[in-house]
């Protein structure tokens, strides 16, 4: 975390020291939102097991790191980030049909390594030990989910939300990471419209005014028909602002967001933002997703005297 | 150990080595990653655009062979109302994501044009 001490002009000595903060010291964070894909082998079609521990080691120059799809090797990400405190999302949960799934399975996630669905959300989030607040932190099942086969195969997943705050010069900031269902159907995107009224409410319940910062990958589409809408009413309702980090190679598909919004007593702005082009090489990359990220300013706003 | 049987673990010696020079020049490399999809994200949009009813337009900004945004519209009254609509989303999206080159028409109906911005 690098912290800007904007240089304050030279007091002179008859001057008494300002009593406010200054609004000039300002921080830095940066952020990166990543779909690791760490699933099956044999499904992501891959080693994921060999990709992760690149992924959390290039991952360590971040300030705050939030994964999705981390199911099978959180460990391996967990690894490599030892110098930041780590929070995971919610389990698989007791649902009867995911229960009754883990238990036919359970020969095969026995014999087979790596191979332990269904799964719960795959989230995780690791902050720099010196801004983490590791008792602060919260986390939830959206309950909803459509489908098990083939692209509306979102059911193998409990999806949520985690939510962990962090210090900043300024207070607190809530850090949302999420993953939403996916899929283009007409049903698919009622369930992220579902999905992201409860989000919302979470933030109105847990963050009230407060500064946010929500990413993660949200599976929304501007390019497909009924996504746009949902995003846009989200952001209203909150009153969320795009930090513009998006992918920038052709290949990817636009699903992945970096949101925030400043509070009462913090303004955060962003510095820059796009997509993190360490986790690619040529042709090949660490994931099926891009990874973003966005560095923000924070910046205490002081409090006027009444 | 007799002679012809050293000779014979020799031989033996060799053949695994060779077969292993052999298994490491011949069998792909495992490079680490997932090779990145063939379609373009515009490609993709192109092909989805082209199955939605007129009236209908689809407006972009920036670069499509990397950092862009679009509007578009479908099921419209009119091909203006149209190309309002896809204009309207298209300059929301400019503005989330910072892009400062305008928002241009890319297509109306299924017939792409190219407007002077």
């Amino acid at each position: 975390m690098a912290i800007l001490l904007v240089p304050l002009a030279l007091a002179r000595a008859d001057e008494p020291p300002p009593s406010a903060p200054s609004p000039e010291v300002s921080q830095t964070i940066s952020v990166l939102s990543y779909n690791v894909h760490g699933i099956f082998p044999l499904i992501a079609k891959d080693s994921p097991r060999e990709r992760m521990p690149t992924i959390g080691w290039l991952a360590r120059g971040y300030d705050v790191v939030l994964f999705q799809e981390d199911f099978e090797f959180h460990h391996l990400l967990r690894l490599q980030l030892e110098h930041h405190t780590g929070f995971t999302g919610n389990g698989m949960g007791w649902d009867p049909r995911r229960v009754a799934v883990k238990a036919l399975l359970l020969p095969l996630s026995l014999a087979i390594p790596s191979f332990s669905p269904p799964y719960g959300a795959g989230l995780s989030t690791f902050v720099r030990d010196d801004i983490a607040r590791p008792d602060d932190a919260g986390r939830k099942a959206y309950g909803l989910c459509h489908g098990w086969f083939g692209a509306n195969g979102d059911c193998w997943a409990r999806k949520g939300f985690l939510r962990v705050a962090m210090d900043t010069i300024g207070g607190r900031v809530d850090v949302y990471n999420t993953h939403l269902e996916a899929g283009p159907s007409r049903k698919s995107v009622k369930v992220r419209k579902a999905q992201l009224e409860k989000l919302a409410e979470a933030i109105e319940k847990r963050s009230g005014h407060h500064a946010v910062i929500v990413a993660g990958d949200f599976n929304i589409s501007f390019n497909r028909p009924g996504d746009a809408v949902i995003m846009r009413r989200f952001r209203q309702r909150l009153g969320l602002e795009d930090s513009a980090a998006g992918p920038i190679l052709p290949s990817w598909r636009e699903r992945d967001y970096i949101l925030y919004r400043s509070g009462p007593s913090i303004a955060l702005g962003v510095e820059h933002s796009g997509e993190a082009m360490e986790f690619v090489s040529e042709r090949r990359a660490l994931s099926d997703h891009a990874a973003l990220y966005a560095h923000f300013q924070v910046t205490p706003v002081p409090v006027d005297a009444p | 150990m007799r002679p012809e049987g050293s000779r014979t673990l020799f031989r033996v010696m060799i053949g695994v080595v060779s077969a292993c020079a052999f298994a490491a020049c011949t069998l792909p490399q495992r490079t680490l990653g997932i090779e990145m999809r063939e379609q373009s994200r515009f490609q993709q949009q192109w092909k989805r655009y082209q199955k939605l009813d007129d009236f209908k337009a689809l407006v972009i900004a920036g670069d499509v062979g990397g950092v862009y945004v679009s509007g578009f519209s479908y099921e419209m009254t009119s091909a203006d109302e149209a190309v309002r609509a896809a204009r309207a989303l298209c300059e929301q999206r400019r503005t989330d994501r910072r892009i400062l080159a305008p928002c241009r028409t890319l297509a109306i109906g299924n017939e792409r044009i190219e407007e002077q911005s």
